[in-house]
């Protein structure tokens, strides 16, 4: 099929209060970062177009409040993601200590079709901080990311412009991946019997 | 010179109207009494229409029963009563909507005493036992109005509707109706340190919600006390008391095309119509509708519509899909509504909602807009032909005029043998139009499968130049499996369609073709069919009526509509054409109460600057009509019964009204 109709891919930023979710993607769709602090109210949305693979894929980026009174969006705003991209401070334990949490949230509320194989990305922000600010090192974030399923990581800062290109490259990759073909064709309905069955359509509802 | 005396009740005779106007009614009142359907015109209140208190704005007209007793086939008799004040008013029960329209009463002149109408359905009034919510009109015009510049005036409970607190049923249903403001309010960020003191983001939205709630809700009133005012400034320049309002006179930005949005309920785009904007901007757009959707949802709720000035955005919630339009066209809800009932039957119609909810079963993030790829042709021109044809909304036909006897003659060659059992329908078309149609003696047609299947054909020149078999579903007929059509164009206008629920019957069906072709060709009646295609629009001056512009007029016994050309201004894309069409939809929702109206009209004028439209309802047909605004009501009531009386004696030619069955 020579010309196919662009991948839309719906990918789920989650992550802790303040680790920097609303900045990456700014940084990643706008190119901007601002030092300036502003909490998301319930969700942000934003969109990228990209080329994966030689197919062009556009970017539902649905950016979430981190903040634990915003968190009842619920079912409806994780329902049919295609990935879900946890990010955390490195500069923080506590929020490197909630992408569990953020973990099983998400595969709750989303129930995904094979939750073993959901695709996952792990975003460690705000490396461009200095050396002795770091809380969480590379090698427990990795750990972590090997136990869940080896779920790809990236250490990024959004200020910086550092690996943010790269990461969302993967997501949406990874994304890809799982986006086979339904073949919604291929299982013939069971025909109609006009015969029988369909006596409640009599009439006219005018 | 009571013209209808010359009317005699025959049973077979169309219902009439008579010729003296009495009474301008303009909307509504509210006092918490019954109140009865204005819906067998005849009031009369020259003299002794009187006012109530000026906190209730409404007036008690007097009513007369008509002579003629088809004509009170809504009450299903016509009687004498005793003469009481009746209430008239005009609410819809959202609360939402109204715009004051005049509604013109018509009075008839009959041999029988003045008596009040027995007024057909009974309908409750809105406010009824409600204390004081009548006095709650944001108007305060009740007070003022002269009865010698207006006999019979009752003006506008819409802003009490919408603003007398949450007591009133009006108000709960609107609360089920959140308005809000379009937007990204979601998206809004909130500086540093929230002081916020809100529990979860849902109740940070509403919030927002709320507060520019009110404020479209405030400027609605404003609006509405404007056009209000305007009224009674045009009523004093006119001799003649039975002014309305100029529902339109805004003219600014009308009438912008509608566009038109189709989502999974994930949130990801399927469809969108008339969005200029940039794809990426749509994909955002359908994200915010989704969490704006899934707010409520959480609640148990539904959102209907957002209205914002001018804008009004109208939700579908058909999970797994999820639809919005939006409009400043200012038509009733309901119109929306059909409109993305029609988009999402479609979209049945080439998928069948089981697989859609199979399919969304096993992967909530399916991407159906890649599935319906090549479809948004066929949505585009269904969505087209929504804007204007009357048929959609009122879910009829509007067959191809010609000649009965040659109708008749393509019904008998049509007539299927009795081996195909899996025969649903067979059609012969014309031009797009329905020429005859032939079904199973249990299986009736619903006119809305009907338009998705022209609209199929029309949107198609492939199908129209080859035999095909098209598998599509028929959502009203059975939403959960496809049948089949056969479709051969036997010539560049005139298509069969033979549609089987056996998707083996091709090669059946096209044998029976031959046999069909053979018997339309023998006898002529394929070259006669031919031949009406040309004939089939009539002007209006056909009906002979001067000052008459336009009419629909439904047949209620057949479901299906006639309607002359548009005509200059009317013509193709015209601000002229939106404005009537869209006033013809407000009669339509006056008439229907589509829009949650606790009472109804049976007939309705309206006069704007650029034309007068009457609605009348009578048991057998409805009729809508357009004439000049300098028409005396004398003239308008005198060119309804003339149409009704065209149409009857036309009845064989614009109608399909034997349609076999097998």
């Amino acid at each position: 099929m020579a010309s196919r109709k662009k991948v839309l891919l719906k990918v789920i930023i989650l992550g802790d209060s303040g680790v920097g979710k609303t900045s990456l993607m700014n940084q990643y769709v706008n190119k901007r970062f601002s030092n300036q602090y502003k909490a998301t109210i319930g969700a942000d949305f934003l969109t990228r177009e990209l080329v994966v693979d030689d197919r062009v894929v556009t970017m539902q980026l649905w950016d979430t409040a981190g903040q634990e009174r915003f968190q009842s969006l619920g079912v409806a705003f994780y329902r049919g993601a295609d990935c879900c991209v946890l990010v955390y401070d490195v500069n923080s334990s506590k929020s490197f200590e909630a992408l569990d949490g953020w973990r099983d949230e998400f595969l709750v509320q989303a129930s995904p079709h094979d939750p073993e194989n959901f695709p996952f990305v792990v975003l460690g922000n705000k490396i461009d901080m200095e050396e002795s600010k770091r809380m969480v090192s590379q090698k427990r974030a990795m750990t972590w990311c090997q136990a869940k399923g080896n779920i790809p990581y990236f250490e990024t800062s959004a200020k910086e412009a550092i690996n943010v290109e790269q990461a969302f490259q993967t997501i949406a990759k990874n994304a890809l991946a799982q986006e086979a073909e339904t073949e919604l064709y291929n299982d013939y309905p069971d025909p109609i019997r006009i015969d029988s069955e369909n006596s409640q359509n009599y009439g006219c509802n005018c | 010179m009571s013209p209808s005396s010359s009317s005699s009740p025959s049973p077979s005779s169309p219902p009439r109207l008579d010729n003296s106007i009495s009474s301008l009614i303009s909307p509504p009142s509210f006092p918490p009494t019954p109140s009865r359907t204005t819906s067998q015109l005849s009031l009369t209140s020259t003299a002794n229409a009187h006012l109530s208190p000026p906190s209730t704005t409404e007036i008690s007209p007097r009513r007369r029963a008509h002579s003629n007793p088809n004509f009170l086939s809504g009450s299903g008799s016509n009687r004498s009563a005793p003469s009481t004040p009746t209430k008239s008013k005009y609410v819809s029960g959202n609360g939402l909507l109204n715009v004051p329209y005049g509604i013109l009463a018509l009075r008839s002149r009959t041999s029988s005493s003045a008596a009040t109408p027995t007024v057909a359905s009974s309908s409750r009034s809105l406010f009824e036992g409600l204390p004081g919510s009548g006095s709650s009109s944001g108007s305060g015009l009740g007070g003022n109005i002269d009865l010698k510049d207006i006999d019979g005036l009752s003006i506008n409970a819409t802003a009490s509707g919408n603003g007398s607190g949450n007591t009133t049923p009006a108000s709960s249903r609107k609360g089920k109706e959140k308005e809000k403001e379009k937007g990204k309010q979601v998206d809004g960020g909130v500086e540093g340190e929230m002081s916020l003191s809100i529990g979860d983001v849902r109740k940070g939205l509403r919030e927002l919600v709320r507060r520019n709630t009110v404020t479209a809700t405030d400027q609605g009133h404003n609006f509405k006390e404007e056009i209000e005012k305007n009224e009674m400034k045009d009523t004093k320049d006119d001799p003649d008391p039975h002014v309305i309002d100029d529902l339109t006179k805004d003219g600014i930005s009308r009438y912008s095309p509608r566009k038109y949005y189709v989502l999974t309920n994930a949130g990801k785009p399927v469809f969108s119509s008339h969005d200029n904007s940039s794809q990426d901007n749509i994909t955002e757009l359908m994200a915010i509708a989704s969490t704006l959707i899934s707010i409520f949802q959480e609640d148990d709720d539904k959102i209907r519509c957002i209205i914002k000035g001018q804008t009004r955005i109208g939700f579908l919630l058909k999970p797994p899909l999820y639809l919005f339009a939006v409009s400043d066209w200012g038509e009733p809800e309901h119109v929306l509504r059909s409109h993305l009932e029609y988009i999402h039957l479609h979209i049945l119609s080439v998928v069948s909602s089981t697989q859609l909810s199979r399919v969304f079963q096993r992967r909530s993030n399916f991407d159906l807009s890649r599935l319906l790829e090549g479809t948004e042709t066929f949505l585009n021109k269904l969505i087209d032909r929504s804007q204007f044809d009357f048929s959609y909304l009122t879910s009829t036909l509007q067959p191809l005029r010609m000649n009965p006897a040659t109708r008749d003659m393509a019904g008998a060659a049509l007539m299927p043998p009795s081996k195909f059992n899996d025969l649903l329908y067979v059609l012969l078309i014309a031009d797009g139009r329905i020429v005859t149609l032939l079904r199973p003696r249990k299986h009736a047609v619903h006119p809305s499968d009907l338009h998705l299947l022209l609209n199929t054909l029309a949107s198609s020149s492939t199908l129209r130049s080859s035999e095909t078999w098209l598998p599509i579903c028929f959502p009203k007929f059975n939403p959960a499996g496809f049948v089949h059509a056969y479709v051969s164009y036997v010539t560049e206008d005139v298509g069969l369609v033979f549609v089987s629920a056996d998707r083996e019957a091709f090669e059946d069906l096209r044998g029976w073709k031959s046999i069909v072709m053979e018997k339309l060709e023998n006898d002529k009646t394929l070259s006669r069919i031919t031949e009406s295609i040309p004939l089939h629009a009539y002007t209006v001056s056909a009906i002979g009526c001067p000052g008459l512009r336009h009419f629909i007029y439904k047949s209620r016994t057949y479901i299906q509509i006639t309607q002359p050309e548009w005509e200059a201004p009317y013509t193709e894309d015209s601000i002229d054409r939106k404005r009537l069409i869209t006033l013809y939809q407000k009669l339509h929702d006056i008439v229907h109460g589509r829009s949650g109206q606790t009472q109804t009209y049976k007939l309705v004028y309206i006069r704007t600057e650029h034309e007068a439209c009457l609605a009348w309802l009578t048991k057998p047909f409805e009729l809508y009509l357009t004439v000049s605004p300098q028409l005396s009501k004398f003239a308008v009531v005198a060119a309804a019964n003339t149409v009704a009386k065209w149409v009857l004696a036309e009845e064989g030619r614009v109608f399909l009204k034997d349609a076999p069955v097998f």
